[in-house]
């Protein structure tokens, strides 16, 4: 499992996918900190983070549209299903690496979190409460994302219907205001990921969402596994 | 070493392997020959564990593939028809990279590693980038990372498509180098190739093995006829199947091209003495007689085509 974490995470940066990643994360996050901070002189984190998870929306695509598709069009998937490890060994080792590379994006941000505390006094508790949230809402993303991809063979496919389903999760925190059934509301409660989110920014520690967001990534985490695993020994 | 019994597979209403049975002896180098469709590659695929057989049982010295999977598939080392290379990766770490996943020993690693790179003679391009690489050191650098470890088996799909003459041989002298110290199982087109390199023939056509045994027995089991190739002047064209009568009413004569002409008969008769000396006898203005020696084409064409 270590060698495919390694080569995994190395692979990030001989291609230019890790850099594009980061790059543009890191440019993003600094805009968004220019207007919900700088430019209005505010030292709340809320805003910033609200930001920034809409921004996963378009970015984890990057980072998993390769994962399993780009060993099927090379044919590595070949290698690594012969290996003498269980494909749910090489899938966590993948998960890791996007992880990983999610994780650095995320320490980024705390170049202005610092700028911030200069500003003006920081919620901590606010603060810490942002990155755990986005921290578990990331790796949800990540492991829907590794999944889409585990489906087809084209990068490109599995970026683009990764950001659609993200994309329709988002939407659909906005119909449920318009629906009075209860019964399709419990349903869109159920698949509203973004708002579970929205807790952690109002400073609000819900050990629910924490729970939700960790049954959602193992379930799309089986849900790859059994994607894989279709007709192969394992 | 290897035993493959009654492998089937089936897809929604096609089964593309039907109930092959072969084994592999340790030391031997067995030739998988088909056309393309025949279930070559699927047959591969299931041995190695990538698909799974709708029913029937592969085992590697005694190890499982369904019960023991893990340790199955550390017994084995796997050419599949691409090698599968990753392009941003150079030689050497994506060597190093594969013996790792393989969990072999760590503290090997270099010697294993650089021993494999000298059997295929890659060595002088270790550092080099794989999507830099020309096919032929693509191909070989596929076969050294299926030789890390030296596993039991070896097994070799299609190793030499897609190359040129130069690097055929390169490719086919690593496979003749392979002999006896490793057990190969080794599927290809090109039946030159199998029959320098094998030591016995697995024939399968639309999922069914057909044949199986050494040169010597396939060609003796099915092919029941000599042949003799003549070729005459213009003037003779016209004698060559009274003379063919004269001799036999079992000699079959086949005309080939304009001056070509192909006499066969039964297997049991060697009638080649008698028909040279009748066209001698008869004055047949000959340019050219040999008796055809038959081949792995010959039982292949003869094996497909029943």
């Amino acid at each position: 499992m270590k060698a495919i974490f390694k080569r995994e995470l190395s692979s990030y940066f001989h291609s230019l996918s890790g850099y594009i990643y980061l790059g543009v994360f890191f440019l993003l996050s600094a805009y968004y900190f220019v207007i919900s901070n700088l430019m209005v002189g505010s030292n709340s984190v809320a805003e910033y983070f609200q930001n920034m998870v809409t921004t996963l929306m378009f970015l984890i695509p990057i980072l998993t549209m390769k994962s399993f598709a780009e060993e099927k069009k090379q044919k590595t998937d070949q290698l690594l299903f012969t290996l003498p490890m269980r494909t749910s060994s090489i899938t966590i080792a993948k998960l890791l690496a996007s992880y990983m590379v999610f994780a650095m994006g995320i320490m980024s941000t705390l170049v202005f979190i610092i700028i911030i505390s200069f500003l003006g006094n920081v919620d901590m508790y606010t603060t810490i409460g942002c990155y755990i949230g986005i921290f578990v809402a990331g790796t949800t993303f990540i492991t829907l994302g590794v999944f889409i991809s585990s489906l087809t063979e084209n990068q490109t496919t599995a970026a683009i219907v990764t950001y659609a389903v993200l994309f329709a999760l988002y939407l659909v925190t906005y119909v449920a205001d318009y629906i009075n059934n209860d019964f399709l509301t419990g349903i869109i409660d159920a698949i509203a990921i973004f708002s579970r989110y929205t807790n952690f920014t109002n400073a609000i520690f819900d050990p629910s969402a924490i729970i939700y967001y960790f049954t959602l990534t193992f379930a799309f985490y089986e849900f790859t596994l059994l994607s894989l695993t279709k007709d192969k020994v394992d | 070493m290897l035993k493959v019994d009654k492998v089937t597979k089936c897809y929604k209403d096609k089964t593309v392997v039907d109930h092959v049975s072969f084994e592999i002896k340790k030391g031997h180098i067995c030739g998988f020959v088909g056309p393309n469709g025949a279930g070559k590659s699927t047959t591969m695929n299931i041995i190695t564990g990538y698909l799974q057989a709708t029913s029937g049982t592969v085992s590697i010295d005694g190890l499982d593939i369904n019960s023991q999977p893990m340790k199955y598939r550390k017994s084995f080392g796997y050419l599949p028809e691409f090698p599968p290379l990753y392009p941003d990766m150079i030689v050497e770490d994506y060597l190093n990279f594969v013996y790792d996943a393989r969990r072999l020993a760590a503290k090997e690693r270099r010697v294993q590693v650089d021993e494999a790179m000298e059997m295929t003679e890659i060595a002088h391009v270790k550092r080099r980038l794989i999507k830099n690489l020309s096919k032929g050191y693509k191909q070989r650098l596929g076969m050294a990372q299926a030789f890390l470890g030296k596993p039991s088996l070896i097994i070799l799909d299609e190793p030499t498509i897609g190359l040129d003459p130069f690097q055929i041989v390169q490719v086919r002298n690593i496979m003749i180098s392979l002999k006896k110290k490793h057990t190969v199982l080794l599927s290809s087109h090109i039946l030159s190739e199998i029959a320098e390199v094998c030591d016995e023939i697995v024939f399968i056509n639309n999922g069914n093995l057909i044949a199986a045994g050494t040169e010597k027995e396939l060609i003796e089991k099915n092919l029941k006829e000599n042949k003799y190739m003549i070729k005459v002047s213009n003037e003779s064209i016209n004698m060559v199947h009274g003379v063919a009568a004269k001799v036999s009413k079992d000699i079959r004569v086949k005309k080939i091209d304009a001056n070509v002409f192909e006499c066969s008969c039964n297997a049991g008769q060697d009638l080649g003495k008698q028909l040279l000396g009748t066209l001698i006898a008869d004055h047949v203005q000959l340019t050219e007689f040999y008796e055809k020696t038959n081949s792995l084409e010959d039982v292949f064409l003869e094996l497909v085509t029943k």
